[in-house]
């Protein structure tokens, strides 16, 4: 349904004209042709956070052809062969190409899901002049989802296609359509895109993991904290499917950094709740977790498959393959396991108590909970503070030689900061939290690398020691030497940058920054 | 692009018939075509009932390039497109006359079609002016109806002279025997004598009244007809056309 630039829709808004009306009203010597009918069907693809959408593409396969169409001009910007119709696929399984290009730009690590499927009939007539000559096609556009149980409605469309060089007589043409001339209203591209997705899709619409609450500053923190679990926990519930049907790693991704942000603020804010209830639930997210760590591993390193061929020399990249094979192994083994779980009763049922524990609105005992009824605003302050000065201490008594525990303990509390920031950004000057959480990214960055890294060298060298010595593992462990070398390298250097990059943090820029964040909300 | 031109200094020897039966030949989607009405008569444009816009004349063909492509129409053929003749192109000649490089103008006019066409056709009026010869250096290949007479072959001959004679490429030249009527002795010994000439295709057209009455239908006859005889001889032609285009 990708637009030749010249052709006009017309969506129908009220009760739909009677085609066999058609060309009724055309001038004298004027006529339509024989109709014709054809069927075709149209599959949509995107990754669930709609990223083609988002830099204004639609992906659509049509008769074996995928095309990258610009939803604005709705030209086709590129196409590759697409023989089969696959749920999901990524970027780069397409062969080189512009679209695998497109689509890279859109997204390299999320899978781009087969989001609908619909079946386009038209019924198409040419519109003749008097010389007995074509100049346009009119062509009635139906539309129903392929799936015939669904009883989705879509919008229908006329439009008309004047042949090359015939543009002048488009008003005449437009007399082929029949009555009432009230019924349309010209349409774009993007327009019926949105259409059909709003008729067809409207699963995962808007999915975003970012969180973006708007909090009242006056109101008890207890009741945003239940907003923002309610957030985390509705993105775990939303990426069950995709960590289900193993679409990309993406969704598991999402679901333990759901995990983390309310592990975070629970601990962060203990006084909100019952020390049990936080306690309780603290205990079953930690659990949660660490189910995922090993397949999160595991998709992590086969992610990196090209990143460390690259690193070694080609006589040794062969030797990284039994690696891999194993890897993927454990992979399928790892998602099995956890698929049982999320399938099995346990899992469900925290969730399901998780939730009530949410939605609990009254306020418990001042007694159990001395935080619960304080105003958000003053908590907000008293935590980003607390977490700000804990992060400085931490990072003022690393030693010279700043030890891996000590870079550990200081990334996790980088990362309380920035969960805290995040959760309580809509009570900040906008500009403000940007400010901080750019302020603190060379330190994430390098905190964040260095721990990367660490535990890449540790899984690395686990491996290493559980290499069989007799089948041929040679080969395989100089590739593992060769990768723990240069990862060594790297993490050393990093290493280094750390103090320079930690004194440019605590300086008293920063400390104008977090002042001026906090005094904003004081004010508010 | 491939450019054909066809070309001959007679009028009535089915010219428009062949342009336009092997321009619809030529055309796929592959190989988009374009066919240039040069006639004044606009005879091509007619069997496409095709009318230039009013605001086309020669000076826009002459203009070259964007002020061609907004001309260009579509005709109710699949990726065959048709710029219609204009009764002001009878003046061309003397228009071209008064430009710089009168000859080349054509072919550097046209280089914007390039991509968006594999063939051209030229349909041209019948004589031989500075028109006929800016077409002689634009085409990579002149195609010459003849109809089996004395007089066709004498001018024939005369054409490839003047190509000799004036510096241009007498290869590009290939002639074919048009309305070819084997009832006819002297056609049937003209056929048989000049087939085997290095300059003429081997296969001829046959007189067909389905040919005329392309007049009455405005339609390729090998859209129309294409099992009938003329059709069919068409199909053949085109092939060798193609072939020779390769070769060159």
């Amino acid at each position: 349904m990708s637009d030749a630039q010249e052709t006009l829709y017309l969506r129908i808004s009220t009760d739909a004209p009677l085609a066999q009306a058609v060309g009724q009203k055309l001038p004298a010597g004027w006529r339509v042709g024989k109709s014709s009918a054809h069927r075709e069907r149209l599959v949509f693809y995107d990754t669930f956070e709609e990223e083609a959408f988002r830099k204004g593409l639609a992906v659509m396969r049509r008769k074996g052809v995928l095309s990258v169409i610009d939803l604005d001009s709705g030209l086709v910007e590129a196409e590759t062969p697409l023989i089969h119709t696959p749920p999901h696929f990524f970027a780069s399984d397409l062969p080189e190409c512009k679209a695998r290009k497109k689509l890279l730009q859109c997204s390299r690590l999320r899978a781009f899901i087969n989001r609908c499927a619909i079946d386009r009939f038209v019924t198409s007539w040419r519109i003749v002049d008097q010389e007995d000559k074509t100049v346009a096609t009119l062509e009635f556009e139906s539309i129903h989802k392929s799936d015939k149980s669904s009883e989705a409605v879509f919008p229908r469309y006329y439009s008309i296609t004047p042949l090359k060089g015939f543009h002048k007589e488009l008003s005449t043409m437009l007399m082929a359509l029949p009555e009432p001339v009230d019924a349309y209203r010209v349409t774009s591209f993007r327009e019926r895109f949105a259409g059909i997705m709003e008729a067809a899709a409207p699963t995962g619409k808007g999915y975003s993991s970012k969180l973006h609450l708007q909090l009242d500053a006056r109101a008890p923190i207890h009741e945003n904290v239940r907003r923002l679990l309610q957030f985390t926990s509705s993105i775990m519930e939303a990426n069950e499917e995709g960590i289900r049907k193993d679409i990309d790693s993406e969704f598991l991704h999402d679901f333990r950094v759901s995990i983390r942000r309310s592990r975070s603020i629970l601990r962060l804010l203990s006084g909100v709740f019952e020390p049990e209830k936080t306690a309780w639930a603290l205990t079953g997210l930690r659990e949660l977790g660490k189910r995922t760590n090993d397949l999160r591993d595991s998709d992590v390193y086969l992610l990196r498959r090209d990143e460390y061929t690259q690193l070694l020399p080609p006589s040794l990249r062969p030797a990284l393959d039994p690696f891999f094979s194993d890897l993927e192994a454990e992979k399928r083994l790892h998602h099995r396991q956890f698929n049982r779980y999320l399938a099995g009763k346990e899992y469900p049922g925290f969730m399901a108590a998780l939730k009530e524990f949410i939605a609990k609105e009254a306020l418990p005992d001042e007694q159990t909970a001395p935080l619960a009824a304080r105003p958000t605003g003053e908590v907000a302050v008293k935590v980003i503070r607390k977490a700000l000065k804990k992060l400085l201490a931490h990072g003022r008594r690393a030693n010279s030689e700043t030890s891996d525990a000590e870079l550990h303990e200081l990334r996790i509390d980088c990362k309380k900061l920035r969960y805290l920031l995040e959760f309580f950004a809509s009570l900040f000057p906008p500009k403000a939290t940007v400010q901080a959480i750019r302020q603190m990214k060379s330190l994430q960055d390098n905190l964040g690398t260095f721990v990367d890294l660490s535990v890449q060298m540790e899984f690395l060298q686990s491996r290493l020691e559980a290499l069989p010595a007799d089948r041929g593992g040679i080969g395989e462990a100089a590739a593992i030497g060769g990768l723990l070398a240069t990862l060594y390298r790297e993490r050393e250097k990093v290493r280094e940058h750390f103090h320079e990059i930690f004194s440019g943090f605590d300086s008293s820029e920063t400390g104008e920054l977090f002042d001026e964040l906090l005094a904003g909300l004081a004010e508010a | 692009m491939k450019t054909i031109a066809l070309y001959s200094i007679k009028g009535g020897v089915g010219k428009t018939a062949a342009a336009v039966n092997l321009s619809y030949l030529a055309a796929t989607a592959a190989t988009p075509t374009l066919i240039c009405d040069l006639d004044p008569q606009g005879a091509s444009s007619f069997y496409f009932r095709i009318t230039a816009s009013r605001k086309h004349s020669s000076e826009k063909l002459l203009k070259g390039n964007d002020k061609i492509l907004k001309q260009i129409k579509a005709t109710d053929f699949p990726h065959l497109d048709l710029l219609p003749s204009d009764l002001s192109y009878r003046n061309l000649d003397i228009e071209l006359s008064e430009s710089k490089k009168p000859k080349k103008l054509l072919s550097k006019n046209l280089e914007g079609l390039e991509p968006e066409y594999r063939y051209l056709f030229f349909d041209c009026p019948p004589n031989l002016t500075l028109l006929s010869e800016s077409v002689f250096r634009a085409a990579d290949l002149i195609l010459v109806p003849l109809i089996p007479t004395t007089l066709s072959i004498r001018t024939f001959t005369q054409l490839i002279d003047f190509f000799a004679d004036n510096g241009l490429d007498a290869s590009k030249i290939a002639g074919f025997f048009s309305m070819e009527e084997r009832r006819k002795s002297m056609h049937r010994e003209i056929v048989e004598e000049y087939q085997n000439h290095p300059a003429m295709l081997r296969q001829t057209i046959p007189y067909s009244s389905d040919v005329e009455k392309m007049g009455l239908t405005r339609a390729p006859l090998n859209a129309t007809h294409p099992k009938s005889p003329a059709a069919k001889a068409y199909g053949k032609l085109w092939e060798e056309v193609k072939q020779l285009i390769v070769e060159n």
